[in-house]
């Protein structure tokens, strides 16, 4: 079980950039961690996506890529949907970053690598491209923008399976507008060599059914990918493939519905298989009510999936469904007893241990005024059995303004725990009265955290 | 412990009441309405114009008290109900209950969703009950409100028809429901898509009997597919005639079958929902 108290931070205030406020992806490559940073905004050369790489033995960052500048056209000004008045504001001369941030990474090898390499996806207005790096040092551009549609903003999941690497495409911009959660192709993407491109989709527009306006997560168990989608109509959908013979491949549904929970349950945030099941994170954006589609405000839930298409709720609502009664086996109700954790950002499986990382929303709380002092920043669970489930922080680490946890990656040096910190916030917070250390800024925090022994007692939950 | 069934009008809520009251350990009642009022007076006054409010009330008591309804037991019910307007409803309540103990008893009194205060006062009087809440798509619950608003008219003379909004009925019964869930402690009360447990019962009854702690054997599931062996599945003597949906109490017979559920999105003959609607029926699970 994660011990709070290894906790050491490796790298703070975004790591050289209080702008650089979301570890947005990481993977560990050639014995060093990599992380791919996100700047919100992106408005000027500041705001450049870096890729940096840590030294676990040296303890030392280094920036190993840094997003180009380009002239700023009408794209460089798409209205954010989700931000009313956002935009960049504020051109510098140089231009304006190509990328804002990296979104996928991760290590394969495809058909024309001579060994595996580091492949990254990047959040650019002018269409999301995948990176890839044989040394970790010099990247390189290996696809067309958008894969082939410029509208495309970004890809989200970045996964090998079977030989082949999978995407999916997040975000969009069109006619001015910039969906960051939408998309225009609700579908998959492969490729066995993505060194040379040769993107082709692996599936229909979402699988067949217009509802199913995005596909967020992909997660391999067993001989099966997985794929999750947002379905703010019906709530969420899993479906699954054998990848076998040339793409598209063939899809099966083994769950609708949101799990029973239909609307509330619109979107799959994160997958991970533990214990020879897929336990599904699921989420409401902001603060846990999409707005767009009229949806919440609920908070995330937790379901696992076994692969007879039966499911369990592991921490959500009780209610009847179509694989039976479901009392949450964690004895705890959404958001892990806590209305504010409105997404389960990520999770992974380090020790033989499920850590489950939330986003939080709990600091807009005091910012409205309903809360006297700050409080708030993300849950971190873990469970050895998937059932029982320990705290490990709900409170950010004693930091109100991490809102969430972006990159959650077990390593042989510990886990990789990355954030996503708010810092205009705590800008506001201060403006507003609360005594908060606004020191070098604010900006990312990479910790990596150890398992040395059983922390605490297990949590106990309304159904005890 | 006592269960409710919190529902809109026209939302299978009769025919789920009366199956479920069919289980060996459970009572089913007709429309006892009792949380209206503090008080049997009160209750009586609340239906001074509305009398047929009183006769799932009258024919439970009749029933319970004389093990027959008729025209004769029927009347000494009435009698004895109005010879205690003083008691709480909470104590006619206990009475009831004590009457039918061991079984637990299982009501459904629509008329309380239509207010927040009835609601609170139902669970002020049972805070320990399990309460299910019943829903049924909102273009069908519409029409058969239209429809059996067209009925009463066209016997009434009146116009009830025109003057109720079938639609905003369903949605401020099934928001009311939804707001009073959050009272509720975790697991106290659950929503049930009326076509599931009727177009799959073999799936559902068994997971209801789970949910309420009753045993769910071949015996018990048997015995819940008959709803019409009620004695209050039936029309009533001439006093107390209703207590439930009048077209139950003509047809009380249950039929497996398969529901099909119409698209929200087509809201009710050709007329688009509100999005509010959209939002709590998708939120139900009506896509």
């Amino acid at each position: 079980m994660l011990d709070p108290t290894t906790l050491e931070i490796i790298g703070d205030h975004g790591i050289g950039n209080p702008r650089s406020r979301v570890a947005h992806s990481c993977a560990v490559f050639r014995d060093r961690l990599y992380l791919g940073v996100t700047h919100p905004n992106g408005e000027g050369p500041e705001d450049a996506a870096r890729i940096l790489s840590y030294d676990f033995a040296a303890g030392d960052w280094q920036e190993v890529h840094r997003s180009p500048l380009r002239p700023a056209d009408e794209r460089a000004f798409a209205a954010d949907i989700l931000r009313p008045g956002g935009g960049r504001r504020v051109v510098a001369p140089e231009g304006v970053p190509r990328e804002r941030g990296f979104r996928g990474m991760c290590v394969f090898q495809g058909a024309s690598d001579p060994a595996p390499a580091l492949y990254v996806s990047t959040i650019s207005n002018w269409g999301g491209l995948i990176l890839r790096s044989a040394d970790g040092e010099n990247f390189e551009v290996v696809s067309e923008p958008g894969l082939g549609d410029s509208r495309l903003l970004s890809f989200r999941a970045l996964v090998p399976f079977k030989g082949r690497l999978f995407t999916t495409p997040i975000g969009s911009i069109s006619e001015g507008k910039l969906d960051r959660n939408g998309t225009i192709e609700p579908t998959i993407f492969t490729s066995d060599d993505p060194a040379r491109g040769g993107w082709q989709r692996a599936s229909a527009p979402g699988f067949g059914d217009s509802r199913n306006g995005v596909v967020f997560q992909l997660a391999p168990l067993g001989d099966y990918l997985y794929a999750g989608t947002g379905n703010p109509t019906r709530g969420f959908e899993i479906w699954r493939t054998r990848a076998e013979g040339k793409p598209p491949f063939k899809w099966e549904r083994v769950l609708a519905r949101g799990a029973g929970r239909f609307s509330l349950n619109a979107s799959v945030a994160s997958m991970v298989p533990f214990n020879g099941a897929l336990y599904i994170g699921t989420g409401l954006p902001g603060l846990g009510r999409d707005r767009a589609h009229d949806i919440g405000p609920a908070a995330a839930e937790l379901v696992r999936l076994w692969p007879d298409g039966s499911f369990e709720v592991v921490m959500g609502e009780p209610r009847f469904s179509d694989s039976g009664l479901q009392v949450p086996l964690s004895g705890m109700m959404p958001g892990f007893d806590d209305a504010a954790n409105s997404v389960i950002w990520r999770m992974a499986v380090f020790n033989g241990t499920l850590i489950v990382a939330t986003h939080h929303w709990g600091i807009y709380r005091f910012l409205m005024g309903s809360d006297a002092a700050p409080r708030g920043g993300f849950h971190l669970w873990a469970s050895t059995d998937g059932e029982t489930f320990t705290p490990i922080t709900t409170d950010g680490f004693d930091d109100p303004f991490a809102v969430g946890i972006r990159a959650l990656v077990p390593t042989e040096h510990g886990l990789v725990i990355g954030t996503d910190d708010h810092g205009v916030l705590r800008q506001r917070a201060a403006r507003q009265g609360a005594e908060v250390d606004l020191g070098e800024g604010s900006g990312l925090r990479i910790s990596l955290c150890q398992d040395p022994a059983p922390h605490g007692a297990p949590a106990l939950g309304p159904f005890g | 412990m006592s269960v409710f069934i919190l529902c809109t009008m026209r939302s299978y809520s009769s025919l789920i009441c009366a199956m479920l009251g069919e289980h060996p350990e459970l009572y089913g009642l007709p429309e006892i309405n009792l949380a209206v009022a503090e008080d049997i007076g009160g209750m009586m006054d609340f239906y001074q114009r509305r009398p047929h409010g009183l006769h799932g009330l009258i024919r439970s008591v009749a029933q319970l008290r004389s093990g027959a309804t008729n025209d004769d037991t029927v009347a000494e019910a009435e009698a004895w109900i109005a010879a205690r307007r003083d008691w709480s409803t909470r104590r006619m309540l206990d009475w009831i209950e004590a009457e039918v103990a061991p079984r637990r008893i299982i009501d459904k009194s629509p008329v309380l969703v239509r207010a927040p205060a009835m609601l609170e006062r139902l669970y002020r009087m049972r805070p320990e009950a399990q309460f299910l809440h019943v829903v049924r798509q909102p273009a069908a619950v519409c029409r058969s409100i239209d429809r059996l608003n067209a009925a009463i008219d066209a016997e009434t003379g009146k116009s009830l028809s025109r003057r109720v909004d079938a639609e905003q009925v369903w949605l401020k019964c099934n928001n009311n429901v939804l707001e009073f869930r959050k009272r509720c402690a975790p697991g106290q009360c659950l929503t049930l898509q009326g076509e599931a447990f009727l177009g799959q019962f073999d799936r559902y009854a068994p997971q209801l009997c789970e949910w309420l702690g009753i045993r769910s054997d071949a015996e018990a599931m048997a015995a819940m597919l008959h709803p019409e062996r009620s004695p209050y599945a039936c029309l009533g003597p001439e006093a107390a005639r209703y207590g439930n949906d009048p077209n139950f109490l003509k047809s009380p017979a249950f039929t497996p079958r398969p529901i099909e559920i119409e698209a929200v999105a087509d809201g009710v003959d050709g007329r688009a929902f509100k999005p509010r609607t959209l939002k709590i029926a998708r939120q139900l699970g009506y896509a």
